[in-house]
């Protein structure tokens, strides 16, 4: 067993292969060596963590992949299976933060859900669209903006 | 530890332990944190920099800002512009230099940028004097809320870890306070109170680029500056390239831009370079060939080009030592392409290829050194237009060779398309007595294919012969218009849906005016095991009459795709057995401008409704009365799971958002697309 202790001290206690689907847990026991002294993660709160454990414990026994593999697989679709869809079914403030806490715990295959869970929000969408949806300030100068979208006119033009 | 950490972490440091370490080189710091520090404080971010004025609304800005009089920075913001000013102008004129060789020159973002503006910002971080904490905090508040928020919010995390620095409890109220009315502020325009983006690492908003492709990229570099750079300067994201062939204009002209397209992509992939796709007119000239030429990289390529071009290309194709993936589609020429000299394939120095597609080009001899290069095929099209010559000749050339490359392929071939008259027809073998007697009539090809084939892309209708051949089909594409009425061609296909009903499970269904709805939906029955059915239409014809509400549809009318939907819809067609295709999870319709949104709704939300127990009645007048999908009543009814997850759209007609976001909340995924009207016909794209 693993504890863990978030940024507003929650503890958690999980069995040692589910806490180690990250890899940061997983280096960090390696290197301290099984201990009773909870580890503590300052950079994920407890209600992202709850989310992060459920997902490490779905996937305990999903064999590791190769970085080949993975890559590989990664190019060819951004298919998300049937748990794992409902799962990422969140807002978007959850959304950010589970893909924030799997970039630092180090799972990378939460991450990549996370990451075309956002993709796929992309998708078909304008930049206008596409900055509502994220809240992102325009700031380019009207100048650019006319160059950006001769550059677009060329590219999309069939 | 990530960039946006070690960003907030260096202003931290910066703000906190001033003593320490007074200075800050920005060519250390990820590039936002020095865009980010310029915009701060009012310098010019643009580079390379248009003139040497500044721009007034920058200045304007920086005086107007409410923090000018408590924020010792921008007193040092102008001083230090006059000083860089000078830099800029002769790094201005460095790269005008740069253009003139620069083909792609007209994009403003190079990769020297960094350095100059990281150069600037250390300037100008070593000559303002320490500010003290609060100023530092209240000063960016005003200036950028929303950044702001994004960094009094990380200071206050990160503060309680180191107990001699904890801002005192009057700054903590004050930062509340500001807090809230940037919030509020902020909160009154956009929807979202926080800029989640500016939270990301860089790499982690890379990772979500990667899974975009080309088009979608050139999109999201016009969204902000912050992404553009991003965009541009990782080489890996550009790795496939699509110059598709441009119909109207001057000749000169269209090459021009399609080169400068080319150049462009390609200084982005720079040695990521992959996939590219070439049409016409660029395709038909000597210097794209050139260009590509260093490509090693290179696994696929896609060249639409001239009829005396095809030959030329596939030489220069095969070269590449990589290279998996061809596909050559020559324009059709006067004569047919399988009367000319076999395609050159002895100086070939990549692999065997896993896929390849030629159309209009000449033959491919069955020779020792070809046969080589299809030993892995696990995806062949070949194909001709229709031209005058001699068919009989052509057959009498095409189908041994045709035959002997499936045979080199036999182990590893999953899909086959071929699609020419020459391979073709009933009548074709009538004059070949000798592959008539020895195999099945209309698929010849097939006889000396070993491995299963798990997909097909027919252009002609297929019979029981073909059905008995293909046990393991998954996937069929039926690019030919069902038959109107009854007879030998009808009888032949649905002998074939009987034969592979075991197997077929993603269905694209072409239907034209002419198709019979009896017919469509005999086939749907019988394919009971689809899970994915795409409705290709388009032909513009006159939009559908509302259906849902009559009771009665008869399957004697023409079939629309509005039909065909409902034909899906579990026992809202009363004349049918209760369910078409139980498995069905996707439904795509591709460029139908009759389709109309509400029925379609009408149609999934009925489908949904019956997946969460409904019975059949409450969930039509759950739909019908209330137009609504939200209140879904605790039904019993049946038992069938009937459960829609994925709806794809692409429409020549724009769908109402109010629709797109009530479909939303019952399919899990739904993909919409808008197509323009221009592009129809041009479906067999997708399936090359």
């Amino acid at each position: 067993m693993v504890l863990l202790t978030t940024s507003d001290n929650e503890h958690f206690t999980v069995d040692r292969d589910v806490a180690e689907r990250s890899i940061l847990i997983k280096q960090m026991i390696e290197d301290i060596g099984e201990t009773d002294q909870p580890i503590p993660l300052p950079n994920v709160s407890s209600s992202v963590l709850a989310k992060v454990l459920e997902y490490c414990s779905h996937h305990r026994n999903d064999p590791p992949t190769t970085g080949d593999e993975m890559d590989e697989m990664r190019r060819r679709a951004t298919d998300i299976s049937e748990w794992d869809a409902k799962f990422i079914q969140v807002d978007q403030e959850m959304l950010f933060e589970i893909i924030l806490a799997a970039n630092y715990l180090d799972i990378k295959s939460l991450l990549d859900i996370g990451c075309k869970t956002v993709a796929n929000m992309i998708k078909g969408k304008q930049p206008e669209e596409i900055r509502k949806l994220f809240n992102i300030h325009n700031d380019f100068t009207p100048e650019e903006e006319a160059q950006i979208r001769r550059e677009n006119e060329w590219a999309e033009d069939r | 530890m990530s960039h946006a950490e070690r960003d907030a972490n260096a202003r931290e440091r910066s703000n906190n332990e001033g003593n320490l370490e007074t200075q800050i080189n920005f060519a250390n710091l990820p590039f936002s944190a020095t865009t980010k520090y310029l915009i701060q404080n009012g310098l010019d971010v643009r580079y390379p920099p248009r003139d040497l004025i500044q721009d007034p609304r920058t200045e304007g800005a920086a005086h107007s800002s409410p923090a000018a009089d408590i924020d010792p920075v921008s007193e040092y913001a102008e001083e230090e512009q006059r000083g860089t000013a000078l830099r800029r102008t002769r790094a201005a004129g460095r790269l005008r230099d740069d253009e003139k060789e620069d083909s792609a020159s007209e994009y403003f973002d190079k990769d020297d940028a960094h350095t100059t503006l990281s150069n600037v910002a250390t300037e100008h971080y070593a000559a303002i004097p320490l500010p003290k904490e609060s100023d530092v905090i209240v000063g960016f508040l005003h200036r950028q809320a929303r950044d702001a928020l994004h960094d009094v919010r990380e200071a206050l995390r990160l503060a309680p870890n180191d107990p001699e620095h904890a801002p005192s409890e009057a700054l903590r109220a004050r930062i509340e306070k500001l807090v809230h009315a940037v919030h509020s502020k902020s909160q009154s325009r956009k929807a979202l109170p926080a800029p989640v983006w500016a939270r990301l690492p860089h790499e982690t908003i890379l990772a979500i680029f990667s899974f975009l492709d080309t088009p979608m990229l050139l999109r999201c570099i016009g969204v902000c500056r912050k992404w553009r750079s991003l965009a541009m300067q990782s080489a890996p994201l550009w790795h496939t390239v699509a110059i598709p062939s441009v119909q109207s204009g001057e000749k000169k002209e269209r090459v021009h831009r399609q080169y400068t397209l080319l150049a462009f992509f390609m200084q982005r992939a720079r040695a990521h370079l992959s996939c590219v796709t070439i049409g016409r007119p660029l395709a038909d000239t000597e210097s794209v060939q050139k260009m590509l030429c260093r490509a090693d990289t290179l696994v696929s390529l896609s060249v639409e080009c001239a009829a005396d071009k095809a030959g030329a290309w596939a030489a220069f194709a095969l070269t590449f030592p990589r290279l998996t993936t061809l596909s050559i589609q020559a324009a059709p020429a006067h004569i047919h392409p399988w009367m000319q000299r076999p395609l050159d394939t002895t100086n070939m120095h990549c692999g065997p290829l896993k896929s390849l597609c030629l159309y209009n080009t000449p033959p491919l001899a069955a020779d020792v050194a070809t046969l080589r290069l299809c030993a892995k095929l696990a995806r062949l099209t070949y194909g001709a237009s229709e031209h005058a010559g001699s068919l009989r000749t052509v057959r009498e050339l095409t189908i041994p060779a045709l035959q002997a490359l499936v045979h080199a392929a036999q182990d590893t071939l999953v899909t086959l398309e071929l699609d020419s008259d020459a391979i073709w027809g009933a009548d074709a073998f009538a004059h070949t007595p000798r592959i008539a007697q020895a195999q099945p009539p209309h698929f010849p090809v097939l006889r000396s294919l070993q491995a299963p084939l798990k997909c097909m892309v027919l252009h002609t209708l297929p019979d029981v012969a073909v059905g008995v051949l293909v046990p393991a089909l998954a996937t069929l594409h039926l690019q030919v218009s069902i038959p109107r009425a009854a007879g030998g061609t009808a009888e032949s296909i649905l002998a074939f849906a009987q034969a592979t009903c075991d197997s077929v499970r993603h269905l694209t269904l072409r239907i034209t005016s002419d198709s019979a709805t009896w017919l469509v939906a005999s086939l749907l029955h019988a394919w009971r095991h689809l899970e994915s059915v795409h409705i290709v239409y388009d032909e513009p014809v006159s939009i559908d009459e509302p259906m849902l509400e009559r009771e009665e549809t008869t399957l004697d009318r023409p079939l629309t795709a509005a039909l065909l939907v409902r034909l899906l819809t579990p026992r809202a067609f009363c004349r049918l057995p209760p369910l078409l295709c139980p498995a069905l999870r996707t439904l795509g319709c591709v460029n139908d401008g009759t389709l109309r949104g509400r029925e379609l709704l009408e149609c999934v939300g009925i489908r949904a409704l019956l997946a969460k127990g409904c019975s059949l009645e409450t969930a039509r007048r759950a739909v019908l009365e209330h137009r609504t999908l939200d209140a879904v009543p605790d039904g019993q009814g049946t038992a069938h799971a009937a459960a829609l997850e994925q709806l794809e759209l692409e429409m020549g007609t724009p769908i109402h958002p109010e629709f797109v976001a009530r479909l939303q909340q019952h399919l899990p995924r739904l993909l919409w697309k808008q197509t323009r009207s221009e592009r129809r016909g041009k479906h067999r794209e997708q399936y090359l």
